[in-house]
């Protein structure tokens, strides 16, 4: 087994497309890094200037109108309250301060996951590409068949390939991660503050379930390449899910349902849980029909149950076809 | 190291293969009985469709057959194959290779696959004629390199049974040739050479022994002088200058005569000299006469085309119980 994982590691390697994908996730890479650079980026002199004008003006404003704005802000919830007691019209006001002017500095803290959350969707679709790639096109070319002359033993065979595309891509990412970190950190030097108060234990632990997320991806993408016996119709199957289910369909009658889609799951496993908004809407006693935007949970545990289960049943599907599938 | 005389290489017993089409179920292979003796070259014939590679593919375990046994050297396949596959090289139908790699590359991953030294890479491009061309990529071969690839494949595991199947599809006659003899060369190595074609004249060349199938079923199989023997007695071919006279001079001889174009057929006759004698005792004198030779091609078409009669008549009936 050690040997086949070898030989397909090298087979992985040696592929064209590989290094095409591996180029362009330099490219995305860079295009994330380019985008983490110009959100950090300070104000301009000019900006910085027209930014200060605009405050003074504000508190100027503020000196000359401020009290009489609380008093009109007060009378007209008061007399809005008559009808609906629950009302708050925001009248605490305060005086300007420059923290709410200009742009806040860049800190690594918030910026490091913010850019592994970016790069972990960039590797998970690359890997789940080569992953794919790697075993449809074995099918494909017809070489499935000439490398089962030469070992029969089908499961081996598929475990072999599954394994080595989960490994295979882990090279790459790593390399993405690290120059995903540099970059950041050389950003937030620059820029704003490097200042890790709850240490680098967090990010690193992150960066390694994008690590493994990656892995997944390239096993299952390697898994549904078996399935679909061609790299066209394994993307082709990616793609229509992407852009239907998670692109359209999530923003209309799927929006219940994200907590079992996709994305919501793989950014619960990266971030450590994350939230999701759901339009609750109802009649009030009045008889208007009413929205509000209620915010859930989507739990670490539960992403990595999704995915666990996910992954293992799509490896088990292919498992059992590949084994009992005719081979052409 | 090749096998003991007594051993078979292949051994096939009521081996049924039907496919589901959109059309319904297509029987492939008929309850096929096959056997393959250890040693030398054995032609596996049959039209196209006959059942052929469906049959070679269940034996190396890429399709499942529906039922009956199959063995190769003694032990049983798919579920012993592991232990046998690498005295079995096959080369099924055209070579598959990856078209990007070298074809050096692509023998480098089998090699290391099996175990087997990178020595024996350059060892089989070499012996296959392809040592210069090692380092060019897969696609960028002719169909004879494509094809030489392939046998250098199969020599990567010092095979004792080497499976080709229509080895000689699309090669031109010099590669047909090169095919031809490397066959014959390792089947006098005592390798055991299956090789299935339906282009009978390559096959009655190199082959010791045959078998034909038709529409998936075993029609013959032994020696091929035995199976010529067996489905022809040869006969010769006169010319006369009154055909319509020696016919009647012929059969009432008791031989059977026919036209066959400006000559008249005589079958089942293997001493010209009979034929002359009769004729030229009512004054036909012969002015040509051509020994017909039975050949493999004769027998497979006449088995073959006995089959089709057959298969035809075994429809209708069941058409007419339906």
């Amino acid at each position: 087994m050690i040997r086949l994982v070898r030989v397909e590691l090298q087979r992985l390697f040696s592929r064209r497309l590989t290094l095409f994908t591996s180029l362009g996730l330099l490219v995305i890479t860079a295009v994330v890094i380019f985008g983490t650079a110009h959100d950090a980026k300070p104000l301009s002199g000019q900006e910085l200037t027209m930014a200060q004008q605009s405050f003074e003006q504000a508190q100027k404003d503020w000196k000359l109108h401020g009290a009489e704005m609380v008093k009109e802000c007060r009378k007209a919830e008061a007399t809005e309250r008559e009808t609906d007691p629950t009302v708050n019209f925001g009248c605490d006001m305060q005086a300007p301060t420059w923290a709410n002017w200009g742009k806040p500095a860049v800190e690594l803290q918030r910026a490091l996951p913010d850019t592994l959350q970016i790069g972990s969707y960039a590797l998970a679709f690359v890997a789940f590409l080569l992953g794919a790639g790697f075993l449809a096109a074995e099918f494909s070319t017809g070489s499935m068949g000439n490398w089962l002359t030469f070992e029969p033993r089908r499961l081996r065979v598929y475990g072999s390939k599954l394994l080595a595309a989960g490994l295979g891509v882990l090279a790459p990412a790593v390399v993405v991660l690290a120059l995903l970190v540099g970059s950041v950190w050389i950003i937030c030097d620059a820029w704003g503050s490097t200042a890790m108060p709850k240490g680098w234990g967090p990010p690193l632990l992150m960066a390694l379930r994008v690590l493994a997320l990656t892995a997944v991806a390239a096993v299952a993408g390697a898994a549904l390449g078996s399935l679909v016996r061609h790299t066209a119709a394994a993307i082709g199957l990616a793609m229509a899910y992407l852009v239907l289910v998670e692109g359209m369909f999530v923003n209309s009658f799927l929006q219940p349902q994200q907590p079992w889609l996709l994305l919501k799951n793989v950014e619960a496993w990266v971030a450590k849980g994350t939230t999701f908004f759901l339009d609750e809407c109802r009649v009030d006693q009045a008889g208007n029909y009413m929205c509000a935007g209620v915010e859930r949970n989507v739990s670490f545990g539960h992403g990595t149950a999704y995915l666990a289960v996910a992954c293992g049943l799509i490896v088990l599907l292919g498992a059992i076809l590949f084994r009992r599938r005719d081979v052409a | 190291m090749p096998s003991t005389a007594t051993e078979l290489a292949v051994s096939t017993r009521g081996l049924r293969k039907t496919y589901r089409t959109r059309r319904g179920r297509q029987v492939a292979v008929a309850g096929l009985d096959l056997d393959v003796p250890v040693g030398g070259v054995h032609g596996f014939l049959g039209p196209n469709g006959s059942g052929k590679t469906t049959s070679i593919r269940m034996l190396l375990g890429l399709i499942r057959a529906d039922a009956g046994t199959m063995r190769l050297f003694d032990r049983e396949v798919p579920e012993h194959l592991p232990e046998v596959v690498g005295r079995v090289g096959a080369i099924v139908e055209s070579p598959k290779f990856f078209p990007a790699f070298t074809g050096r590359k692509n023998l480098s991953l089998l090699a290391e696959a099996i175990g087997a030294p990178s020595t024996k890479v350059d060892e089989v491009l070499d012996e296959s004629g392809l040592g210069h061309r090692g380092k060019d990529r897969y696609k960028g071969y002719s169909l004879g390199m494509k094809q030489r690839l392939a046998i250098a494949a199969t020599l990567l595991k010092s095979p004792d049974l080497l499976i080709f199947d229509e080895p000689t599809n699309g090669l031109d006659p010099a590669g047909i040739r090169e095919i031809r003899n490397t066959m014959r060369s390792l089947g006098s190595q005592g390798r055991t050479v299956l090789v299935s074609s339906h282009i009978l004249g390559e096959v009655e060349q190199v082959a010791d022994t045959v078998s034909i199938i038709g529409h998936g079923r075993l029609l013959a199989s032994g020696r091929v002088s035995d199976v010529i023997g067996a489905g022809s007695a040869g006969g010769v071919r006169v010319g006369v200058s009154d055909p319509r006279a020696a016919i009647q001079v012929l059969t009432a001889a008791g031989l059977s005569a026919r036209p066959d174009g400006r000559l008249i057929a005589v079958d089942g006759v293997t001493d010209g000299a009979e034929v002359t004698r009769r004729l030229a005792h009512h004054d036909l004198w012969v002015n040509e006469l051509v020994p017909v030779r039975a050949d493999l091609e004769s027998v497979f078409l006449q088995l073959t085309a006995d089959d089709t009669l057959e298969a035809d008549a075994r429809a209708q009936v069941e058409e007419v119980a339906r």
